[in-house]
């Protein structure tokens, strides 16, 4: 309750209420920040009295903390229907927490949302939460067709032999998953951040919303600065929404879901246009550095998610979508039966939790979402 | 000796000109009067004067003491409050040092280079880059406070304040029920959770507000022997209205709090820290660009109340081309040089490396430490 304005709280007469609101300290929040010599002088009392006063306020804003065990039986996560993802995750993504995915373009981030977002908007009886879900579209990636069509693919696998009357059922079933889907478009990040600051509740707690989707934060970033802002500005407003998002998270038991956009390089030797393009957060070099490979995989050399240090640690977890590994995709088709149809296999990695250690499977993309790729056994790879 | 003028003494500046008005100007001219000859003199209730007085003398112990107090019988107790000052010789604080609790890391090695593990009585600082391990190793001591080998006794407690989001429920059961499987009397997986006690502030003020509050909090709780925040620097990265000097204000608050928390109820307190980018100084054309440093956030306001200070992070080892966990001891007291250890993270929690191949020199460093 730091936002609580101080003339009710009955602790202050009138006229300190007076000279308070003079100085501009109208909240509990603003007191709790004050020098205690500059209250001193403005309430005319002595040390003992505003430190009496500051404890009595740190008390009416401090959270009520909750056990270990409590928050354990309050968890309820939203499950990606990918198996060895789900049980490493210890059942998907949970409320609370901020989950990026990082991929390159058309690696299936969106995809992966849209299946996230499903899960969460189906009704029970289909296996979902029947709650609503908010897709934050920056890059006009939404498509309600896609959405559509994963969602007649969950509700009635074989739809070949379904008579005309199932149809219709499903039908409605599908219009009211649809509705109970928002779509919102930004443009920039200082939308966002108004948008966090201000309405975020309100579409919470009014759409009875489980999962913030947001696709893509880098696109958010880049859209739209005016000139003259600087770099730092951008990563403390970037990095203000997201403690803003993870307030919302843990009180309304949110899941937020955002896709960061990566970029090819070489760690080693960038060239000039890919440093060009990076510096626009950080110097490739040091964007490199803190990342070691988590595993005994190389892709994070060749791939470095965007927007900095800053932002990778206000994300709990990060997922990561590569699109092929050479050498692994060829032993794939090796292995499969039907080398003529074409698979769209990738490669989805935990890189940083704090439930797992790091860890890849191999996914399948099509027409009905992304699953798991094989009979389920954890992939090897080596480093080649 | 001098005696202290009376507006080094915080008294609201209308009770202060009020006394100067009446030709009181230093304590030793109040302090012997008695409440009821000062409202007389300032024509004030005698409860105000009281209140005055006990102001008075509260601040001004310094200068009385040196003719009241008794030399202090020797005392292997830290003092219990900062109006006890014991002077102890070296011997005493090593001999006290080694009598404290301390908590394990289990990780046998990272004990070692701590003198026994983390200690209590004052603020340990773990930082690194994102995922090096840094709320494993949080989670991890919030449950090793609790083992009935640690000195602490049984039903010891936790305060974790989690400024991320970022503590797991899911990760802790993990750990606590490997502990509770292997080691002998070990509290079960309910017991271990129940006496873990999770705050979430989600901004700078209430961070504050929070660890103002924690003193209420171990009263009501007094097994408490650990308090971790995981992360200290998460709520203050931000922008801040006023400036530099607001959020300076706002780590000195912070820091002492936990200081003397530490100091006064025997706890330990563990922070974890972001890392940050230090940009190159510019340099002319010629010289050859310097690359960007990895720092430890909020600089040096919080750095002097970091009493260790132990940096996390991956390294690859140079022939197998592995990744391993080092865990180096920047800042300690009782580390007598910046040292290094490998470690591992298991489905159990923190866990010394079972490779013996870790040499230091043996690893291709990702990135350089400059020590202090």
């Amino acid at each position: 309750m730091a936002s609580r304005q101080l003339r009710r709280i009955r602790s202050f007469s009138d006229l300190q209420l007076q000279r308070l609101s003079n100085a501009q300290i109208l909240t509990v929040e603003r007191f709790l920040t004050t020098p205690y010599d500059l209250l001193m002088r403005l309430l005319d009392v002595d040390f003992l009295t505003i430190n009496n006063l500051l404890n009595e306020l740190s008390a009416m804003a401090t959270p009520t903390p909750k056990t270990a065990w409590n928050l354990l039986q309050l968890q309820n996560p939203i499950p990606f229907n990918i198996p060895i993802l789900d049980s490493h995750l210890h059942g998907g993504l949970q409320a609370g927490t901020i989950t990026e995915i990082v991929g390159e373009s058309s690696s299936g981030k969106t995809i992966l949302c849209l299946q996230l977002i499903l899960q969460s908007s189906l009704l029970p009886e289909h296996g979902g939460f029947g709650l609503s879900s908010l897709f934050i579209d920056a890059e006009s990636s939404f498509s309600p067709r896609l959405l559509l069509s994963l969602a007649s693919a969950r509700i009635s696998p074989q739809t070949v032999g379904a008579s005309e009357n199932e149809n219709d059922v499903n039908d409605t079933v599908l219009q009211s998953l649809m509705s109970r889907v928002h779509v919102m478009k930004v443009s920039g990040l200082s939308d966002l951040a108004r948008w966090a600051q201000t309405t975020l509740e309100d579409q919470i707690i009014e759409k009875k919303i489980r999962i913030v989707v947001i696709d893509s934060i880098a696109a958010i970033v880049n859209q739209s600065f005016p000139s003259g802002t600087s770099l730092i500005d951008r990563q403390h407003m970037l990095s203000s929404t997201t403690a803003q998002l993870k307030r919302a998270a843990e009180l309304f038991g949110l899941a937020v879901v955002i896709t960061n956009t990566a970029f090819s390089s070489s760690s080693h030797s960038p060239t000039p246009s890919l440093h060009q393009d990076s510096s626009l957060f950080l110097p490739s070099s040091t964007l490199s550095l803190p990342m070691p490979p988590p595993s005994p995989f190389t892709f994070p050399s060749t791939l470095s998610p965007r927007l900095g240090l800053l932002w990778h640690h206000s994300v709990n977890t990060r997922l990561v979508l590569v699109n092929s590994l050479p050498g692994t995709i060829s032993n794939i088709r090796d292995r499969s039966d039907d080398n003529n149809e074409p698979l769209n296999v990738k490669l989805l990695a935990i890189t940083k939790s704090p439930v797992t250690a790091p860890l890849a499977v191999l996914v399948q993309v099509d027409g009905t979402g992304i699953h798991q790729f094989g009979s389920g056994e954890e992939e090897d790879f080596d480093t080649s | 000796m001098e005696s202290r003028p009376l507006d080094n003494i915080p008294l609201s500046s209308s009770t202060l000109s009020l006394l100067l008005k009446n030709g009181f100007s230093t304590v030793d001219d109040v302090i012997n009067l008695r409440p009821s000859e000062l409202a007389g003199e300032l024509q004030i209730e005698p409860s105000e004067a009281l209140d005055i007085l006990s102001i008075i003398k509260k601040f001004s112990l310094g200068t009385i003491r040196q003719t009241q107090t008794q030399p202090q019988t020797q005392s292997f107790t830290i003092p219990a409050s900062n109006d006890r000052i014991t002077v102890q010789t070296a011997w005493e604080v090593i001999q006290e040092y080694d009598s404290l609790p301390t908590i394990p890391t289990l990780c046998e090695p990272l004990d070692d280079l701590l003198r026994r593990g983390i200690p209590v009585g004052s603020i340990t600082e773990f930082c690194g880059s994102p995922g090096s391990g840094k709320t494993q190793m949080c989670i991890q001591l919030c449950l090793s406070v609790q083992l009935p080998a640690s000195l602490f006794g049984p039903n010891s407690e936790a305060v974790y304040i989690d400024t991320e989001g970022s503590f797991m429920p899911d990760r802790a059961a993990m750990m606590a029920e490997s502990l509770s499987t292997h080691i002998p009397q070990a509290p079960t997986v309910q017991e271990f959770l129940t006496r873990i006690h999770v705050y979430r502030p989600h901004s700078h003020t209430t961070l504050l507000a929070t660890v103002r509050n924690l003193p209420t909090f171990l009263e009501q709780h007094p097994h408490v022997h650990l308090i971790v925040i995981d992360s200290i620097s998460a709520p203050l990265r931000h922008q801040f209205e006023d400036g530099i000097s607001t959020r300076n204000l706002i780590i000195t608050e912070i820091a002492s709090a936990l200081n003397s928390i530490a100091k006064m109820n025997k706890i330990a307190v563990v922070c974890t820290n972001q890392l940050t980018t230090k940009p190159p100084k510019s340099q002319p054309q010629s010289e050859p660009q310097q690359e960007a440093q990895l720092l430890p956030a909020l600089g040096d306001v919080w750095t002097q109340h970091v009493t260790h200070r132990i940096v996390l992070r991956m390294a690859l080892q140079k022939q197998t081309l592995q990744p391993i966990r080092i865990a180096t001891v920047l800042k300690s007291p009782v580390a007598l040089s910046t040292t290094s250890t490998p470690f591992t993270i298991t489905a159990d929690g923190i866990r010394s490396s079972s490779s013996q191949t870790a040499d230091p020199t043996d690893l291709d460093e990702q990135n350089e430490w400059e020590v202090e």
